[in-house]
């Protein structure tokens, strides 16, 4: 019977594996079904991690749906993403020393989406020697006139997000971890910010674990994921709604990135 | 650089590149953009897609008609008009058509930028001034499914002659 079990989940695993390996092709068709029921533009994928060495290619499809009464032009235009004074900043190609967005290619720069049609185009990036970002991001930027007189246009622009694992220097810095007890709202919210000091990007996540003095499981918290470019910082937040009997308890952090485990506890008490 | 010189770099790229081609995780998310009228702005055309028009019509300075939604804020060598609108940026996991929990941070950046540069006027997301040469940052840690209201607002020197203003404002959105 545990060899079935062990059989069914491996079968389970493979099933969410390929369907994560398809590509493009195959959630294009899932996606146009989704992206039909708004008007509105919608890309996949969203976000693409790529582990690669320098002077190694990377290529994908990028999908974009009008679902918009619009017929709308789109440049492609691929730009570096940074992080400088804590924030994410983006970067035209080749004004960064290492730019990688400079190496990017596109199969066709300039496209028409027709009203309910979808467009595709396929980046190709060499990764230069010497990379100095860590992520570049591959925009569908609008350049249709919905002209009007006396009118502001808005349009929309969507880009996806191309991060590089280049060193596989994943470190992290954090600062203790902080409790707050909200007995009016009768919440707990923890609260942990995280900066990655290492040369490449990391998504932590993890669980936060509380126990009682006498070490019983009171509650357990997932922490969701942030990504974080290198020099960014982000404050991981978890809430667990109702409070525990009047006593003392511990909080156990645990998080993992991409090469390691780390912990963190603090404590806390209920009147 | 070049279109021609790219394509060669990356020829050569492709040619002397080591045998291993980059391993790649595409997040299996679709990300969508709308924009929509404010309940206390004025009405958007196109309202809830992603390409939406604000007509203000005819306006002055002094007299004349304002439309629902629209302030309109006269100043000693200036006036302008400013009004809220919402901006709704949403990622669904296409495995399950929730929202996405795995692989993409829970946030997005949003930022906008004027599609052609105007000299004279001055084009405004909230305090925030827009050009035609900077985006300007919106959010940095947007939540998605969140329906955010910015307000607009355009100013015009008195020194301006009788005319039509139009322009675009893009805004892209790129998941963190």
């Amino acid at each position: 019977m545990k060899y079935r079990h062990s059989l069914l989940l491996r079968w389970v695993a493979a099933l969410a594996l390929s369907a994560l390996c398809l590509g493009p092709a195959v959630m294009a068709q899932t996606s146009n079904a989704d992206a039909n029921n708004s008007p509105a533009l919608t890309l996949n994928p969203a976000v693409i991690m790529v582990k690669a060495k320098p002077g190694q290619t990377f290529s994908q499809e990028l999908t974009l749906w009008n679902n918009t009464i619009y017929e709308l032009r789109f440049h492609m235009e691929a730009q570096d993403v940074v992080v400088r004074d804590g924030r994410r900043v983006f970067v035209p190609a080749g004004e960064l020393q290492g730019s990688i967005a400079r190496n990017a290619v596109f199969t066709e720069e300039d496209l028409i989406a027709l009203p309910g049609r979808s467009i595709t185009t396929r980046v190709t990036v060499t990764l230069p020697p010497t990379p100095g970002p860590r992520a570049i991001a591959c925009i569908f930027m609008g350049r249709s006139p919905i002209a009007t007189r006396n009118a502001l246009s808005m349009t929309a622009s969507l880009g996806a997000l191309v991060t590089f694992t280049v060193d596989s220097d994943f470190h992290l810095q954090n600062d203790p971890l902080q409790v707050e007890v909200d007995e009016d709202a009768k919440t707990i919210t923890f609260r942990e910010q995280v900066r990655n000091t290492g040369r490449d990007p990391v998504v932590p996540q993890g669980v936060i674990a509380v126990t009682s003095e006498g070490g019983a499981l009171i509650a357990r918290v997932p922490v969701e994921g942030h990504r974080l470019l290198p020099g960014e910082s982000s404050e991981f937040t978890a809430e667990h709604p109702g409070l525990p009997k009047a006593g003392k308890y511990k909080v156990t952090l645990l998080m993992q990135n991409e090469s390691a485990l780390f912990s963190n506890a603090a404590e806390f008490s209920i009147k | 650089m070049p279109r021609v010189t790219r394509y060669l770099t990356l020829a050569a790229a492709m040619l002397f590149a080591p045998a291993a081609r980059a391993q790649c995780l595409p997040a299996v998310c679709a990300l969508a953009v709308t924009i929509q009228s404010d309940a206390s702005g004025i009405a958007l055309g196109g309202s809830g897609s992603s390409a939406a028009t604000m007509a203000f019509g005819t306006m002055q300075a002094y007299g004349g008609t304002v439309p629902t939604g629209v302030t309109r804020t006269v100043g000693a060598t200036n006036w302008t008009i400013s009004t809220p609108f919402d901006i709704k940026v949403s990622c669904t996991n296409l495995l399950n058509l929730l929202p996405c929990t795995l692989i993409i941070s829970p946030t997005y950046t949003l930022t906008a930028q004027l599609q052609s540069a105007d000299g004279t006027n001055t084009w405004k997301i909230g305090s925030s001034t827009l050009s035609s040469a900077t985006p300007l940052t919106l959010a940095t840690a947007g939540t998605y499914g969140n329906v955010v209201p910015y307000t607009f607002a355009l100013t015009i020197p008195f020194t301006e002659a009788a005319g039509t203003i139009s322009n675009t404002i893009n805004f892209v959105a790129v998941s963190n």
